[in-house]
């Protein structure tokens, strides 16, 4: 596709969770998903006022009806400031500079004096029902293959609560998460294409890694996207986790962009009219019969109601991007309003235990013609009214509605009409931060992903191993063990190969630094460095050394390696085999070679870990 | 805190006033957005604050900047003032003071004001048009609870009363937290012959957020004032949770903590009843005063020169003879532990209290601890004390009783009186049977 010639527009926001010793207001740790929790709290939200500061008195109702929010706190990890029981501590410093790093590497000006700001959140995802956040920097831009892309804004802001479950009455978050600081990076939206969209995410990505203060592993980085089609409108997609899913999420909201408008066409040709949302029919009599997992629900005084759609049918089972059908996002709508999906006429009835003639009798009942087609829900009647009202509203937009919508892999699912523009008044507890040039200076810069190759290729490493190191999560590690006298390429083969082999194996506690030691210090042979990880994993309490000597794993050289080579019959193919473990076959080869023995560096041609 | 006079006079040349919007031009680039005035504390004097269209607020160095004011400005937003008046025919009175629960945000400057009508605060609490109507509110003073004094109480008491001799069921009062417990033991002494529910009620968190607290807490004062206990009570949040609220008496009740909904704790008994938002009650008292037909008197005679004073290790006594110098006619003293004074050491405030008992001062005792009673026999250093004539108040709390002795100080003179007048049970504010479950309640 020409993403050139259909008006596409895309930007990306890139969430990147801070590991700055503690949360953004409060002094505790961020330790999330380490601890139990130690109790719950249970609150209910407020409505807020409207844009114009009135409350309706009407949504206030329904608002008072609402949710239960359930929060769990932590002994070690969440206090009364997530909880929402105290006021916030001041900023804390060390992310506002790591902040200050991320806003010089983008060439972003940062702002004389930042101020904290509270953001309205309505769905519980914050204790007090505002999220904090700061504008940082603006006006950066980052380099790309296809030019360069304006970074509009560079913000300080807290993490939400994370959710534990959600169900109809109540839904449940963990605060150990609330109050990490992030900080957030938006683009504008002149990314070209999909790939475009994923190189930009990438090339940030990149170059948070190379940051100390950024938190790695899964979850600390989150990808949101806004893109837009002519004719179309601005869709933001919440929450992608993976680099690869990006291209698929743009080009298949394209897709749906687009195939929403060919059917808003279609009901066109069809000769649709708007008409009023009509009294819902109700069906329960015909869906007694289905499967138990409808039947039952009747039993149990749930209303199975159905809403004609005018001109619909044969549309609603319409694909508009894959595994997604028209009904399936008219469903996701109905969901929103607490039912568990919709049933429509472009089904295959028997999903249901129910005939063809049952959806005609559906048909019938609300005086369906020809092209038109129908919804049913199953819940209680105000839930199946709103529910339906929901479907009704959505089939017949007047335009492609504005929505925040959730990423699901490589496809994204509706999750809340799209906010007006945030709601935002000053955190009159925290005073506005006056930023210096020289605080800015002294904050440094981060090494763009070129330079920091340069570095690595400068020290020996090949390109390739080079990029490898840079792109896998521990390129700190890597530079962190780097300063030890061990070539560079053996440190690679470390923080790469080893760690991910013995992470497959299931062991987390790896005592590289240690290993690396004793490698420097010639106590071990590379050969014997993955059995001695393995076994300090399970002894945490001993030292790599004395589980070296004990496990027969110490190296042998100088002298006691000639000893060994006079004692040992059949020369270096027959030492590497009985001591692989324990001699450095390079060490073996010369000393052979040098008292005259054969040389060569393995008589069986068996391959050796890379390095010296 | 104002801009700076640099700021100011760019200001002036460009016509701007807060609520304009103006267009920045600095070396870090162009901002456009609603200029707002400076906050109190906190940044540069020599920062222009801008809202800009985002939301956001930054503040921009003036150095170099280029200021051009644009078409357009923020006026100040409208609040909904909303009054509860259904088919419910149970009317309740409001009288709205100050604090907290009063407040507002703007949202487009940032500003934190006073709310301008009390009828806002029902705004934001729709569902009481479920509870009562609202069929009076009144709003005396608007004042943050620590800025009140004596006379704000007989204010308070004089319209507390007109409104429990009309037609309403009951009188939720309105109030700032810091010193909500001082007010409710005022009204229990003031309003003589209370024949009706009295409700004081705050809220720890401000109404601009969802989690505002003060909602459930005014919908639990409403069910309070359509029960039958003719008493004032304290409703606020009885756990974090936002599940029940306590009413808790008002001479018992004390905030115990700077911040947290749950504040307000009763001390030395239990709580008067639990109160769930839809209505339920659990009265766990039998013995209060209940609704009666009569009409209630404010008797809200207050003597000014009434004093609290907290002796601690090393105080000095001259704090006595200040009070005494300056004619004060009465000082409650902290006593500590069992309600102590220094008296052996080099400090000893036994000659001054002697000296103010003998100028007709009444000084009396109250539990430092807060917790458990004072008493004046255990220790010699207490008969010391005690044998000078001061009173002992028993497990009355020290903001209770300087209230109680102000009280009893504008109605006579006589020392014999007073000590009759303080070691008398107006208003339960003595427990004499205290048990272990009453601590830390």
């Amino acid at each position: 596709m020409d993403y050139s010639t259909i008006g596409f527009k895309a930007g990306i926001e890139i969430h990147q969770r801070l590991d700055v010793g503690s949360k953004l207001f409060c002094n505790c740790p961020c330790a999330v998903g380490e601890e139990k929790p130690k109790s719950v709290l249970r609150r209910r939200l407020r409505a807020v006022p409207g844009e114009l500061g009135i409350v309706d008195p009407a949504a206030a109702f329904e608002v008072a009806k609402g949710k239960t929010y359930v929060y769990e706190t932590f002994r070690g990890s969440s206090c009364n400031v997530e909880e929402d029981e105290e006021p916030p501590l001041e900023l804390n410093q060390k992310a506002l500079d790591a902040a200050l790093q991320v806003c010089n590497a983008l060439n972003a000006s940062v702002l004389d004096e930042v101020h904290v700001m509270r953001k309205t959140v309505a769905d519980g995802s914050a204790v007090s029902a505002f999220q904090r956040t700061a504008l940082v920097g603006v006006n950066g831009s980052l380099k790309t293959s296809k030019g360069n892309v304006a970074i509009e804004t560079v913000c300080l802001e807290e993490e939400s609560a994370g959710i534990v479950a959600r169900e109809e009455k109540e839904t449940t978050y963990r605060l150990d998460r609330l109050g990490v600081p992030l900080v957030e990076i938006a683009t504008a939206p002149s990314l070209k294409d999909p790939e475009h969209v994923k190189e930009a995410a990438e090339a940030i990505g990149l170059l948070l890694r190379s940051s100390e203060h950024v938190r790695r592993g899964i979850g600390t980085i989150r990808q949101d996207l806004n893109v837009s089609i002519e004719g179309g409108t601005r869709v933001e997609i919440k929450g992608a986790q993976q680099l690869e899913d990006l291209p698929f999420l743009v080009e298949n909201e394209v897709l749906r962009q687009q195939n929403l408008l060919a059917i808003s066409a279609e009901l066109k040709k069809r000769g649709f009219k708007r008409v009023a949302f009509g009294k819902p029919h109700g069906v329960s009599h015909i869906f007694a019969k289905a499967k138990p997992f409808l039947s039952d629900q009747l039993k149990q005084g749930k209303m199975a109601m159905a809403i004609k759609l005018l001109f619909c049918k044969a549309l609603l089972g319409r694909e508009i991007m894959p595994a997604h059908r028209f009904g399936t996002e008219l469903a996701d709508y109905a969901k929103s309003k607490g039912v568990k999906g919709i049933i429509h006429c472009d089904e295959d009835p028997a999903k249901y235990g129910l005939t063809e003639n049952d959806f005609l009798e559906v048909s019938t009942e609300l005086d369906c013609i020809e092209d038109d087609g129908w919804a049913v829900v199953v819940a209680d009647e105000s839930v199946a009214l709103s529910a339906l009202r929901a479907v009704f509203d959505r089939a017949f937009s007047e335009a492609l509605p504005k929505e925040t919508r959730r990423a699901e892999g490589r496809i994204s699912r509706f999750m809340r009409p799209l906010p007006g523009a945030a709601r935002m008044y000053p955190e009159t507890d925290v005073l506005p931060v006056v930023v210096g040039q020289s605080r800015v200076a002294k904050a440094g810069k981060l090494e763009s992903f070129e330079e920091r190759k340069a570095g690595l290729l400068q020290k020996g490493l090949n390109e390739e191993l080079a990029e490898k190191i840079l792109r896998s999560p521990d390129a700190r590690l890597f530079e962190q063990l780097s300063v030890s006298k061990v070539p560079l390429k053996t440190v690679a083969w470390l923080v790469t190969d080893v760690k991910q082999a013995l992470k497959r194996e299931g062991f987390e506690q790896l005592r590289l630094e240690e290993a690396l030691k004793l490698l420097e210090q010639e106590k071990i042979t590379k050969a014997a460095v993955q059995d001695l990880l393995r076994l300090g994993a399970n002894e945490t309490g001993v030292s790599l050394e004395k589980l070296a000597e004990a496990g027969n794993l110490s190296r042998i050289k100088g002298e006691q390696l000639k000893q060994l080579a006079a004692s040992v019959q059949g020369g270096f193919g027959e030492i590497m085999k009985r001591y692989r473990f324990q001699v450095e076959p390079r060490e073996l080869s010369a000393m052979l070679g040098k008292e005259g023995g054969r040389g060569g560096l393995s008589a069986k041609g068996e391959r050796f870990p890379p390095g010296a | 805190m104002a801009y700076s006079e640099k700021i100011e006079a760019l200001l002036r040349k460009a016509k701007a006033q807060p609520g304009d919007r103006l267009k920045v031009e600095n070396p870090k680039g162009v901002f456009e957005g609603v200029l707002l005035p400076r906050p109190e504390t906190g940044g540069s004097h020599d920062c222009i604050i801008l809202k800009l269209d985002s939301g956001y607020n930054v503040g921009l160095s003036c150095a170099k900047a280029k200021l051009k004011k644009l078409e357009g400005s923020a006026a100040l937003e409208q609040f909904a003032s909303w009054v509860p008046h259904l088919a419910v025919n149970k009317k309740i009175s409001l009288v709205a003071t100050g604090g907290t629960i009063s407040t507002r945000v703007d949202y487009k400057t940032g500003g934190v004001y006073m709310l301008l009508e009390p009828e806002q605060i029902l705004a934001k609490v729709p569902e009481l048009a479920n509870v009562a109507s609202i069929s009076s509110i009144k709003s005396p003073f608007r004042k943050a609870s620590e800025d009140m004094g004596f006379q704000d109480w007989q204010v308070l008491a004089k319209e507390v009363a007109k409104e429990l001799n009309g037609d309403a069921e009951g009188v939720i009062v309105t109030h700032g937290t810091d010193t909500l417990h001082y007010t409710s033991a005022a009204l229990s002494f003031m309003l003589k012959g209370l024949n009706k529910p009295v409700a004081v009620v705050g809220a720890q968190r401000s109404p601009d957020r969802g989690s505002f607290d003060g909602a459930q807490n005014l919908l639990c004062a409403a069910h309070y004032c359509l029960s039958d206990a003719a008493e004032v009570a304290t409703v606020m949040h009885g756990t974090s949770n936002d599940d029940y609220c306590l009413a808790n008496i008002g001479t018992k009740v004390r905030k115990m903590h700077t911040s947290i909904r749950d504040a307000f704790r009763p001390v030395n008994c239990q709580s008067l009843a639990r109160i769930w938002p839809d209505g339920k009650k659990e009265f766990l008292w039998k013995d209060y005063n209940k609704r009666s037909d009569g009409k209630v008197v404010a008797d809200v005679k207050f003597e000014q020169k009434t004093a609290l004073v907290k002796p601690y290790p090393g105080a000095s006594p001259e704090i006595i003879d200040f009070y005494v110098d300056k004619k004060y006619r009465g000082l409650i003293i902290e006593g500590t532990g069992l309600g102590h004074v220094p008296t052996c050491s080099e400090v000893s405030w036994i000659p001054s209290i002697a000296r103010a008992i003998e100028k007709g001062v009444s000084v009396a005792v109250a539990p430092q601890c807060l917790y458990g009673k004072v008493h004046p026999h255990v220790y010699a250093n207490l008969r010391a004390l005690s044998s000078l004539g001061a009173i002992y108040c028993g497990d009355m709390l020290p903001e209770t009783a300087y209230v109680k002795l102000g009280w009893a100080l504008g109605h006579t003179n006589k020392p014999e009186k007073i000590r009759q007048m303080m070691l008398k049970n107006y208003a339960h504010e003595f427990n004499n049977r205290i048990q272990q479950e009453d601590f830390l309640v």
